[in-house]
């Protein structure tokens, strides 16, 4: 698979996923993209971790729209109104809303989430255009020294441990800390200088092999793209509208375009098979 | 190839960026009343109060579309009744605690228990709908009606008076008409039933009407009660009958069998079902 195909497949399941505001168009979004995630990911990555962080990021919308909206017509619990914030209705709505929120996080995250678990870093570098060449390599190194960090960091940790350190206040910290930054500095330099020697920045990025682009990395390409632009152009023209359950809880409307587009995101399940 | 999808790139990000800047270019403040008979487009607000009785006003604009916050600050510009307080509430926006002087004191504009103000929108003179968003955000545009009533947080939100005759018959066209067709003021009560709401005498643009509490006795007993035919469906280039087109738009959206969510479940499943095929396939390998 082409990853610039597989970029413009992301970009427009993130839009579609935060043009609306509507569970049911998130949910299809959501699914589309877990199974491209399942069907697509690399060997030996897992998508536990991510799965279970969703869960809680979509917990936590949950909770703090049930805990600090008030508004709704269905109460199922009355906090006494003396505690701040928390105080008051607890509405079905507001918890229908957050549960709402948490699905388009998820939904956006989990379209993203394949530039990271389908393709190779280096084949996401490289499908940069020219010009953020430089940036993406950057960024894309700072990323891989986060690991690095967390091992060092357990390293350094292990050693003091065994020399009889036994952290019991916070102003102790530092002597885990200050070792902690002063490897990460010495590793960055480090790797500059290793990237420097092999001529990084001295002119521009060249490539091994080209990513060709073949007819199944048009067609999803072109397929996402356009399901995204409808999808905006139908939000903007009201044909698909957002949901709010407030004051009193609805069914979301739904229109067969909407849910068309949505679907459109499925097709690297048809394109691409791993 | 390379241009192609650079464009394929960034259009659905432009495409939302023009989106949103015409979406606020769109949406203007209200004019003064006394320049409504210029205007082209004109949106009715009536306010019902919690003893029944009812305000209402007709708010000229010339923009495509105005919010239901400047319709509010061009009532109250021009009659006390429609003085108003709000707060924000993030994510919904503006939220009226105060209209008229009632309630006349409160300390949150979204109480626990008592009563509060219910925000409905009217569209091309179909049936009143709660409001989805605050009034900063929700926009309406000619021929729409804005409504408020103070109802007790419990319960359902019966919809106020209905907006027949709050806003002349005018043809919404922005193209310049002749000059005796556009002197030629069309008479409401001539050519459209009385509303529902007790407000049989049509009233004219800018005035405010105060009615008893029987006059909104009627609509309030249901939440679909649609405003009177003519009135407001006049309004629309067709003047086709507004029953007709409502009645069809909103079974779309209200029945329970809507066949878009019905397909939308099925791919739900069928895609939840393909997620457990996928994984057990990819744990086999």
């Amino acid at each position: 698979m082409n990853p610039r195909a597989l970029g413009a497949w992301a970009v427009s399941g993130v839009t579609i996923a935060l043009a609306t505001g509507n569970p049911v168009y998130r949910v299809l979004v959501l699914l589309c993209a877990l199974n491209v995630l399942i069907a697509l990911r690399r060997p030996g990555v897992s998508i536990r971790g991510l799965v279970v962080a969703l869960l809680v990021a979509t917990a936590i919308a949950v909770a703090t729209t049930t805990l600090a909206s008030h508004t709704g017509d269905h109460a199922f619990l009355m906090l006494p109104s003396g505690i701040p914030v928390i105080g008051g209705r607890l509405t079905l709505e507001a918890a229908l809303f957050g549960l709402a929120t948490g699905i388009g996080i998820a939904a956006a995250v989990l379209a993203a989430a394949p530039l990271s678990l389908v393709l190779e870093p280096h084949a996401l570098v490289d499908a940069l255009p020219p010009a953020l060449a430089r940036t993406g390599a950057a960024i894309g190194t700072a990323l891989n020294l986060i690991p690095g960090i967390a091992r060092s960091a357990t390293e350094i940790r292990d050693a003091q441990r065994m020399r009889g350190w036994r952290p019991r206040r916070v102003r102790e910290w530092p002597d885990l800390a200050v070792p902690v930054v002063l490897t990460a500095l010495e590793g960055s330099i480090t790797l500059a200088e290793a990237m420097e020697a092999r001529g990084y920045g001295s002119g521009m990025r060249t490539h091994y092999a080209e990513e060709a682009w073949h007819r199944a990395d048009v067609a999803v390409a072109a397929v996402a793209v356009v399901a995204a632009m409808l999808f905006v152009a139908l939000r903007i023209s009201g044909v698909v509208s957002d949901w709010y359950p407030f004051p009193d809880v609805s069914a979301p409307p739904v229109s067969i375009a909407g849910v068309a587009c949505c679907l459109a995101l499925a097709a690297p399940l048809v394109a691409w098979r791993r | 190839m390379r241009g192609v999808l650079r464009i394929a790139f960034a259009a659905p990000l432009l495409t939302i960026g023009l989106g949103a800047a015409s979406a606020v270019a769109h949406v203007g403040p209200a004019k003064p009343l006394c320049a409504q008979a210029a205007d082209t487009n004109h949106v009715g607000i009536v306010v019902e109060h919690g003893n029944g009785d009812v305000v209402t006003q007709c708010v000229g604009f010339d923009t495509p579309t105005i919010t239901a916050l400047a319709v509010l600050q061009a009532a109250a510009s021009q009659d006390s009744s429609f003085e108003y307080a709000t707060e924000t509430y993030p994510g919904l926006g503006e939220a009226v605690c105060q209209i008229g002087n009632e309630p006349q004191q409160y300390t949150q504009c979204l109480p626990s228990s008592g009563s509060y103000w219910v925000f409905f929108t009217a569209t091309s003179g179909r049936a009143w709908t709660g409001a989805a968003h605050g009034i900063s955000t929700a926009t309406v545009s000619n021929g729409d009606d804005v409504g408020f009533r103070y109802d007790a947080l419990t319960g359902g939100d019966p919809a106020p008076a209905s907006p027949a005759n709050v806003c002349p018959a005018t043809p919404p066209s922005p193209t310049p008409t002749p000059a005796p067709t556009a002197s030629a003021r069309p008479t409401p009560g001539g050519t459209s039933p009385p509303g529902p709401s007790g407000t049989a005498v049509p009233k004219p643009t800018g005035t405010v009407i105060a009615t008893g509490a029987g006059g909104s006795s009627a609509p309030t007993a249901s939440n679909s009660a649609l405003p009177a035919d003519g009135v407001l469906g006049a309004s629309t280039p067709q003047a086709s009958p507004v029953p007709a087109l409502g009645v069809a738009t909103n079974a779309v959206i209200d029945s329970p069998f809507n066949p878009a969510l019905v397909i939308a479940v099925i791919a739900i499943a069928a895609l939840i079902t393909l997620v457990g095929i996928q994984g057990l396939r990819r744990r086999r390998q």
